[in-house]
């Protein structure tokens, strides 16, 4: 498998490309028949609008995730539940604030945009041409005060709109952070540590103020991060928001979204509706591992799972390898637009970062990319600030490590461009989950072992038992290359033998083997999960690729507690 | 339920000794109400605002967070007592207001030559511009049955004192001679999220503000907490036993509204996964509830970063290292440690033992101000548990 090698050709998608990676440009009825998920965090929102009383002032939240996760899809749904909703539409109305708020540098244009989300949504509520007249002359004239008051008057404008009115502003801020860091002065931002004098923090305290006791206002944003520090900001937010962390999503959840997009999108010009939806639910049974595979390789990311839609609606049942790159295809628009859109020592970093494919301290970072370590620092918080970099525990030290947030992108970069050495335990990582969540095969092959035990190879264990690690490494070699190369038969005996190992108590034995093997980056959810289950020290998972962790922790589910002796 | 914002309506809970201590001291005293953050002191002050009129007060809660000039703070004060707003309040007041202002006596107003004994001339000059503006308000505000809420001064003062440390001294003596002022009928209440007293003391200030009642806001009493608890989970259609109310109580350690309510919201989410995944017939919080979500909470590095973020901008290096020292012997206690043991695991830090006992006097208000610690009872330990355990996991070595 080479990196220039791309997957099939592909039919053309029941959704369009421009409405894939857009929540925005999605209609009411398309927003309301795919969003099956995070139905728990939508009714929990709801609940919090309901219970904020008139004259008192909201608990303010943060929706917090990386990338794709669904950030800016919660927001839109929730506005759309607000409108639908007779009770809560009386109360609030609500304000999309779009994420790209690049204009945005003091508080008074802040104000002013919402000022125009206003009365835009007043206009598509058909407001009388009056209303909307009063507001947009207020608004103007805005821009023919002092900079100095524009600020204040922008807010005593939309307070004076809220008391007239009676409802309550609901602003949905996606890209919180980029905003809070564009108020608190991009300078303040670079500072390693926050000093008392940083310029921006007057307008992060007033904006504070209000949001602390004002009653109109309930602010609802959306973050890559729960404010960290290294930014000046976080000190006038500190502990003030409810954070909502989105998890990704399990496989049932993955499954309820593609059986969702087939209902509201179809799966060709002849299969629409339910049928569409019958339809996908049949793709879905045939091969119940694939979706399990995928969701390791895509982290449970939605925004991956809605590009697995065009996977499953091909009909075509492929194989995992070549799953992947029809799944990195269609991924590689977004993802070259992100690597191309950052400045050169951020994006040296970033494919630093991928090519590791692990977590990696700062200091290491500048020693294989030359860039000074007091330079790394704030390009990474600036990556960090952009949601494609997260920070890691890293083994055996309480330094943070990083690491990038979204695995399909990390995945896609090694598969384009890392040497031939690293793509081949990528491709080996990838046959090892095809394989695991072969799970049609193993009742088969369990049957036929049971059934005969010439069938049975010589046992490592056996080997180990006799303390002959000359020729276990023999046995595992040859069970090991043939599982890598895509034997069901010999992937079926390695999980026995683990199984087995671990039982007698020869886990380490077989683990560090395997970790000396020419297939050990194939065997390394083997070896992890036998260290950790003969010794329950979970931090030998540190520092291992995020899927090796996943497949490893399935691994450490079929390894049985030893039991201990007696005291 | 609240984890950062104000409390007020029906998320305000308690405090009724704390309410009628105030009253009685605000009738012959101004306050300043201090205490560690998260206490709900902002909170407080919003409930003495919606009570006030009962008591014959007309208030207003001026918050001061994001201002940074004298001018602003007296133009914040002017905005939230507009004269139309007081005329009409006094006018149509009720029994409360009618019955205070025929006990007030008339004022004949002065204002003062000198400062409040602080020395300091008062002068209207091209740098203190504000003076004239204040001295209007002063004269329109002092004779009212007024109580002004100030929020955040010490936000405030920090930004003054940074970018024009030269206004700060007068701006202080104006307001403590506004105070002292002869048959002055309105009250101030001062508080703020970060520690008063110790701010004031680093830049030699404090005597200009030793003139109001220190009220000192403690954490929740057991059964306070116990009450709060058992509604907010009513609320939220969850009921738990005495016992697994205790254990959250006994996780948090200092009953702080803030602390209780963030292992409360925690544990609910953690055991509604928990309901979700066992088909558990009833909503029931269970100490493993409140265990597990104490886990979580732990991980959540955010949380807890800007505590030390707090050392490193507010200290100089020594004294940064100091005051990092003196809580990782603290965190690696469990319990907390005597002031003599603190001393003696300091020693390699000052060898010499006067400046040591004297670096750590100094740290120890510092900390205590801010929140990290408490050190009135017989040892000196972390306020929060979570702060606590989370220092012992990254920084205690």
């Amino acid at each position: 498998m080479h990196g220039d090698r791309r997957g099939p050709a592909k039919p053309e998608s029941p959704v369009p490309a421009t409405l894939k990676y857009n929540p925005h440009r999605w209609g009411a009825a398309e927003l309301r028949g795919i969003f099956v998920v995070r139905l728990k965090e939508l009714d929990l929102l709801s609940r919090r609008l309901r219970e904020t009383g008139p004259g008192t002032t909201p608990q303010h939240v943060l929706i917090v995730g990386p990338r794709g996760m669904g950030k800016s899809t919660l927001l839109l749904r929730l506005a759309l539940a607000v409108d639908d909703d007779a009770e809560l539409s009386r109360h609030w109305l609500p304000l999309t604030l779009p994420e790209e708020q690049y204009t945005v540098s003091t508080l008074a244009e802040f104000w002013t945009n919402v000022l125009d989300s206003l009365a835009d949504k007043l206009e598509t509520q058909g407001a009388s041409a009056a209303t909307l007249a009063t507001l947009d002359d207020g608004i103007r004239r805005l821009g023919g005060l002092p900079i100095a008051e524009r600020e204040d008057a922008a807010l005593t404008l939309l307070t004076g709109w809220i008391r007239q009115d009676g409802r309550r502003l609901l602003l949905l801020v996606d890209s919180n952070d980029l905003l809070f860091s564009a108020l608190g002065g991009s300078g303040a931002s670079e500072t390693k540590t926050p000093t008392r004098s940083d310029p921006g923090s007057g307008p992060l305290w007033r904006l504070r103020r209000t949001l602390t006791h004002e009653t109109g206002l309930f602010w609802i944003g959306a973050s890559y991060q729960a404010l960290e520090a290294q930014n000046s900001y976080h000190h006038a937010f500190q502990d003030f928001f409810e954070y909502r962390e989105l998890p990704p999503l399990t496989v049932a959840d993955m499954e309820r979204t593609l059986l969702a997009l087939a209902r509201t999108f179809g799966l060709g010009p002849d299969l629409a509706g339910d049928r569409a939806e019958a339809e996908m639910a049949a793709i879905l049974k045939i091969r119940p591992g694939r979706l399990k595979a995928l969701r390791t390789l895509t982290g449970g990311n939605p925004r991956t799972t809605m590009a697995l839609f065009d996977l499953f609606a091909t009909r075509r049942q492929q194989d995992l390898q070549t799953d992947l790159l029809a799944l990195l295809d269609t991924m590689t628009p977004l993802y070259k637009a992100r690597m191309e859109s950052l400045a050169e020592q951020p994006r040296k970093l970033l494919a630093h970062l991928m090519e590791h494919w692990a977590p990696m301290g700062s200091g290491d970072l500048a020693a294989v990319s030359g860039i000074p370590t007091n330079t790394i620092s704030p390009q990474l918080r600036r990556l960090i600030e952009d949601g494609l970099v997260e920070k890691a525990a890293l083994p055996g030290t309480k330094r943070t490590g990083y690491q990038v947030s979204e695995r399909l992108f990390n995945i896609w970069y090694l598969m384009r461009f890392a040497s031939r050495r690293l793509r081949q335990r990528l491709v080996w990582l990838v046959e090892f989950m095809r394989l695991w969540f072969s799970t049609d095969e193993w009742s088969e092959l369990a049957v036929a072992h049971d059934d005969d035990d010439e069938l049975k190879p010589l046992a490592i264990q056996a080997h180990l038992n006799r303390e002959d690690r000359e020729l276990a490494r023999h046995a595992l070699a040859g069970l090991a290359a043939r599982a890598a190369a895509g034997e069901a038969e010999a992937f079926f005996q390695l999980r026995s033998q683990c199984r087995e190992c671990h039982r007698l108590g020869l886990g380490h034995d077989l683990a560090a083997i395997m970790e000396n093997s020419a297939y050990a980056g194939f065997l390394l959810p083997f070896a992890l999960a036998l260290h950790v289950a003969a010794t329950g020290d979970r931090s030998l998972m540190l520092g291992v690729p995020a899927e090796a962790l996943d497949l490893a922790e399935e691994v450490l589910k079929v390894l049985e507690p030893i039991p201990q002796p007696a005291s | 339920m609240k984890v950062g914002g104000k409390a007020d309506g029906d998320a305000f809970f308690n405090r009724t000794r704390e309410r009628t201590a105030l009253w009685r001291i605000l009738e012959n005293d101004h306050i300043t109400i201090s205490g560690p953050r998260r206490l709900g002191k902002t909170s407080l002050l919003q409930k003495l605002a919606d009570e006030a009129e009962d008591k014959g007060w007309i208030a207003a809660l001026v918050d001061v967070e994001g201002l940074g000039t004298p001018k602003a703070f007296f133009e914040a004060l002017d905005r939230h007592f507009p004269d139309v707003t007081l005329s009409a309040t006094l006018q149509r007041g009720g029994e409360a207001i009618r019955r205070r202002l025929t006990g007030l006596q008339k004022v004949s107003f002065q204002l003062p030559g000198g400062l409040g004994g602080a020395g300091l001339e008062f002068q209207d000059t091209k740098e203190q511009s504000w003076i004239q503006d204040a001295r209007t308000l002063q004269h329109r505000l002092a004779p009212q049955p007024l109580l002004i809420l100030v929020d955040e001064l010490s936000v405030f003062l920090e930004t003054l004192l940074t970018q024009a440390p030269a206004e700060a001294p007068g701006f202080l003596a104006f307001l403590r001679a506004w105070r002292q002022q002869s048959d002055v009928n309105c009250r101030f209440v001062f508080c703020g999220s970060i520690g008063l007293n110790a701010l004031l003391e680093r830049h030699r200030l404090g005597t200009l503000f030793n003139d109001c009642y220190d009220f000192r806001l403690d954490p929740f009493l057991p059964a306070d907490a116990t009450a709060m608890l058992t509604e907010l989970l009513r609320r939220e259609r969850w009921t738990a036993d005495p016992a697994c109310l205790a254990h959250l109580c006994h996780r948090i350690g200092w009953l702080s509204p803030f602390y209780l309510n963030l292992l409360l919201m925690d544990a609910m989410t953690v055991a509604e996964e928990r309901v979700s995944e066992t088909r558990a017939p009833e909503r029931i919080l269970i100490p493993s509830d409140i265990d597990d979500a104490y886990d979580r909470l732990l991980l959540t590095r955010s949380r807890f970063i800007h505590w030390v973020d707090r050392l490193k901008r507010d200290l100089d290096v020594p004294s940064c290292d100091f005051a990092m020292a003196t809580l990782n012997a603290i965190a690696k206690s469990g319990d907390g440690l005597t002031k003599r043991t603190l001393l003696a695991r300091l020693q390699k830090r000052e060898s010499d033992p006067d400046r040591r006992a004297e670096r750590l006097e100094t740290i120890l208000l510092k900390l205590e101000e801010d929140g990290y610690i408490d050190s009135q009872g017989e040892k000196i330990q972390f306020l929060s548990f979570l702060l606590r355990d989370y220092w012992k996991k990254n920084h205690a070595r």
